[in-house]
C-alpha cells in the first residue's frame, strides 16, 4: 500500500471515531446523577411550572436520542450551547481559555519530547554508566510523582522561598499585550515586546516543567529501552560492518526503528498532558480550560462539562491520527495493516 | 604472505556468571583468493572469530584480549578506529546468518546498498552531491543485477519485508560485494534458508569470489557445505581450532575424534538402516572449560596426560595426544 492510501484510509477511519466519542461524552454526562436546572435555581423552592419551564428552554425535556442528534448537529455548526454558570456561550469561553492551554500543554510536549529523547538516547548508549543512573532516578522520581503535589512543591519552593519566577497566571498584571494569537510568547514575539515575552516565559516555566515531568519520565524511558532493544539487532551489527561511524549507526539506523514505540507514548502525552492540565492549571491558577473545566464540574454545568471533553477528545483523536500517519512513515511495514 | 592471517587470538565475555573464554588462542589463515571453511557446533566460538576480525565484538561484555589479525600485514587490532572503519565493508565484508534480520526493515534494499557505496567508494569523490547519490543509486543496482536479481531496479525500491529470505541473502550479498572486497566473511549465509536456495546462494558465492578474486572465510555447521565450496578448513571446539588443512586431507583421512565424530555423524542414504550417530555429551561450559584438552570428558580414546595437558597443534595439522609429544 502506498503511504497516501494508508492516510487516507486513517482519515476515513476518523468518521466512527468521533461518533463513538461524542455519543459516549454525551451520554456519560447525562448519566450524572442532579438535575442541572434545579441546581440552576438554587435554593429556591421552584414551582413545578419554572422547572419544565426551564428544562424546555434547555431542551432537557425532549428524549435522550433526540436530543443527540440535536446536539451532534449544533456541534458541527461549532455551537455547544449556553453555559450555565456565565451569561456567554460554551464555545466562546472555550476559545477564550484555549490559547492558555494550548500555550501550556505544546511548551510541555515539546518539552517533554525533546529532552526525554535526547536523555533516553544517551541513557541507552551509555546504559549502566553515571549518566544512565542518573536519568533513570529522574525518571523514576517523574513517573511516581502527583502532579499536584509537585506544583505545589514548586511553588513553594521557587516562587514561596526564592522568589524567583511567579507563581500564578500567564502574565504580570503591569504588563499590557495585544492579543492576536492568545498565545502569549508568539503574541509577544509578533509584537516586538521583549518584556512581555520575558515575561510570558517566566510564567510558564513552572507549569510547563510540572505538567511535563512525568511525560518526559516516560518517553525517556520508553525511548531508552526500546533503543537497548534496537542496538541488539542484526541489521545494527550490519550497519557497523559497513565501517559506518557510530553515530551515523545510531542515528540513521537504529533511531528510527526505536523512535516506533515512543511516538505512542508520545501521541498519548497530548491527551495526558490535556488531562494533567486540568490538576496544573489548577495548582498554577492558569487560565485554561483544565481550569475551567474544575470550575464548571462544581457547578455541575453539563454544557461546559460536556464541551471541554469533546475539545479534549477531539485534540486526543487528532494526536493519535497524527502518530498513525508517523508510524506509516517510519516504518514501512505498518503502511500494510 | 597469506591475505588475513589470525595469530592467537583470545576473546573473553565478562558476564555476570563469570568470564566466558570464547576464544582461547585462536590461529589459522585465509590465502588469497582461498576460501577457507571454519566449522563447529554451535557456541565453540565461530561467530566470535568472525566479529573479532574486525572488532565488531560488543564491548562490554566481550574483549579480544591477545592476539593479532594480519591483514594485508597490518595488525587489525592495533589500527585505530577510523582505519578500521575504512577498511570494514570495502576490505573485509561480511554476510550474516539471517538475512532478514540483518537489513535494516525502515530502508529499502537499494537504499542500503548505496549507504555503502557512498561511504568507500572512490570513484564518486569528486562527484557532487546529487552526482554521487545518483551514481551510488546505479551501482547498486548493478550489484543487484550481479548477483542474479531479475528486476534489480524494483527490487533496490523494496523494503526487506517484501522479499523472500532467498532475495535477502542474495541482496546481503550484492551489500557485501559492492565494493569489491578482497575478504569476504560469510557467517552461516546458507543456514536460514531453504535446501534448494542454499545450493543456489552456495552457487552464486563460489561464481562471485572467481569473478572478484575475493577470499572468503566460511563460517558454518555443515560439512557438506565446506565440502563443496572451500580450500582449507578449520575445525573448533570450544573456543580452540582443534584440527586444520587441506579440506582434502581432512575429509580423506580426519584425525582428531571430534573431526571423526563429525564426519560420521553427517546422515548418509548407503548406511541408512544404522541409527544416525552422534557424539555423546555437549558443548562444554566456556566459563569453566574442561582441563588439558577441552574434548576429554566427550572423547572415545581418552588418555590420562589428556586430561592435565593442553595439546599443541601438532605439524599445523591437528591437536590431539594421539598424534604427538607423549604417545
Amino acid at each position: 500500500m502506498k503511504l497516501r492510501d494508508y492516510i487516507a484510509r486513517r482519515l476515513l477511519l476518523l468518521i466512527p471515531t468521533i461518533i463513538g466519542v461524542t455519543l459516549v461524552t454525551f451520554l456519560l454526562t447525562n448519566l450524572m446523577p442532579g438535575n442541572p436546572v434545579r441546581l440552576l435555581l438554587g435554593e429556591r423552592a421552584a414551582s413545578p411550572e419554572t422547572i419544565a419551564a426551564l428544562e424546555a428552554q434547555y431542551g432537557l425535556d425532549r428524549p435522550l436520542y433526540i436530543r443527540y442528534f440535536v446536539y451532534l448537529r449544533n456541534l458541527f455548526m461549532g455551537d455547544l450551547g449556553m453555559a450555565i454558570h456565565t451569561p456567554f456561550p460554551v464555545s466562546t469561553e472555550i476559545m477564550a481559555r484555549l490559547p492558555a492551554t494550548i500555550e501550556l500543554g505544546v511548551t510541555a510536549l515539546v518539552l517533554a519530547t525533546i529532552v526525554g529523547i535526547a536523555v533516553g538516547i544517551i541513557s541507552a548508549v551509555r546504559s549502566n554508566r553515571l549518566s544512565d543512573h542518573v536519568s533513570r532516578v529522574f525518571a523514576l522520581t517523574g513517573v511516581s510523582m502527583p502532579v499536584f503535589w509537585l506544583g505545589l512543591m514548586l511553588l513553594l519552593l521557587f516562587y514561596y522561598r526564592l522568589g524567583w519566577l511567579p507563581g500564578m497566571g500567564r502574565l504580570s498584571v503591569s504588563i499590557g499585550l495585544e492579543h492576536i494569537t492568545g498565545l502569549h510568547t508568539i503574541d509577544a514575539i509578533l509584537t516586538g515586546n521583549l518584556t512581555a515575552f520575558v515575561d510570558a516565559v517566566k510564567h510558564l516555566i513552572l507549569p510547563a516543567f510540572c505538567l511535563s515531568w512525568l511525560e518526559m519520565a516516560m518517553i525517556m524511558r520508553i525511548t531508552r529501552s526500546s533503543m537497548l532493544e534496537v542496538i541488539r539487532q542484526d541489521y545494527i551489527r550490519t550497519a557497523r560492518s559497513k565501517g559506518l561511524r557510530e553515530r551515523v549507526v545510531i542515528y540513521r539506523h537504529a533511531l528510527r526503528n526505536a523512535m516506533i514505540p515512543t511516538i505512542t507514548i508520545v501521541g498519548l502525552s497530548v491527551g495526558a498532558l490535556l488531562g494533567g492540565a486540568v490538576l496544573t492549571e489548577t495548582v498554577f491558577a492558569w487560565p485554561g480550560i483544565g481550569s475551567f473545566m474544575v470550575e464548571s464540574i462544581s457547578f455541575k454545568d453539563i454544557p461546559v462539562v460536556l464541551g471541554i471533553t469533546v475539545v479534549l477528545a477531539f485534540a486526543n483523536i487528532f494526536s493519535n491520527l497524527i502518530v498513525d500517519i508517523l508510524y506509516g512513515v517510519l516504518d514501512p511495514r505498518v503502511r500494510y495493516g | 604472505m597469506d591475505l588475513l592471517e589470525v595469530k592467537d587470538l583470545k576473546t573473553y565475555f565478562y558476564t555476570y556468571e563469570g568470564t566466558v573464554k570464547a576464544l582461547e588462542g585462536v590461529s589459522f589463515s585465509v590465502g588469497n583468493r582461498k576460501t577457507m571453511g571454519l566449522v563447529g557446533e554451535t557456541g565453540c566460538g565461530k561467530s566470535v572469530t568472525a566479529l573479532s576480525i574486525t572488532r565488531l565484538i560488543p564491548d562490554p561484555p566481550g574483549k579480544i584480549i591477545a592476539g593479532s589479525v594480519l591483514f594485508k600485514k597490518k595488525d587489525l587490532l592495533k589500527v585505530s578506529d577510523e582505519e578500521i572503519r575504512a577498511i570494514r565493508g570495502k576490505d573485509i565484508s561480511m554476510i550474516f546468518q539471517e538475512p532478514k534480520s540483518a537489513l535494516n526493515p525502515v530502508y529499502t534494499i537499494g537504499d542500503q546498498i548505496a549507504e555503502n557505496v557512498l561511504l568507500h567508494d572512490e570513484d564518486l569523490k569528486n562527484l557532487s552531491k546529487k552526482e554521487k547519490k545518483r551514481e551510488a543509486w546505479a551501482k547498486s543496482i548493478e550489484a543487484l543485477r550481479v548477483v542474479g536479481i531479475a528486476e534489480p531496479e524494483r527490487i533496490a525500491r523494496s523494503y526487506p519485508h517484501e522479499l523472500s529470505g532467498g532475495m535477502c541473502q542474495r541482496s546481503m550479498i550484492a551489500l557485501a560485494m559492492v565494493c569489491n572486497p578482497s575478504l569476504l566473511i560469510a557467517d552461516e549465509p546458507t543456514t536460514a534458508l531453504d535446501v534448494t536456495i542454499q545450493a543456489q546462494i552456495l552457487e552464486l558465492m563460489k561464481d562471485l569470489i572467481k569473478k572478484f578474486d575475493s577470499s572468503v572465510l566460511l563460517i558454518t555447521h555443515n560439512l557438506g557445505v565446506v565440502a563443496e565450496t572451500c580450500d582449507d578448513v578449520a575445525v573448533m571446539y570450544a573456543g580452540k581450532i582443534i584440527e586444520k588443512g587441506n579440506v582434502r586431507e581432512v575429509f580423506k583421512e580426519p584425525l582428531h575424534p571430534y573431526t571423526k565424530g563429525l564426519m560420521e555423524a553427517i546422515p548418509s542414504v548407503e548406511k541408512r538402516k544404522e541409527a544416525l550417530k552422534s557424539i555423546p555429551g555437549s558443548v562444554p561450559n566456556l566459563i569453566n572449560p574442561p582441563s588439558g584438552c577441552r574434548f576429554h570428558p566427550r572423547c572415545p580414546y581418552v588418555k590420562e596426560i589428556c586430561k592435565e595437558k593442553e595439546p599443541e597443534l601438532f605439524d599445523g595439522r591437528v591437536a590431539c595426544w594421539l598424534y604427538g609429544g607423549a604417545r
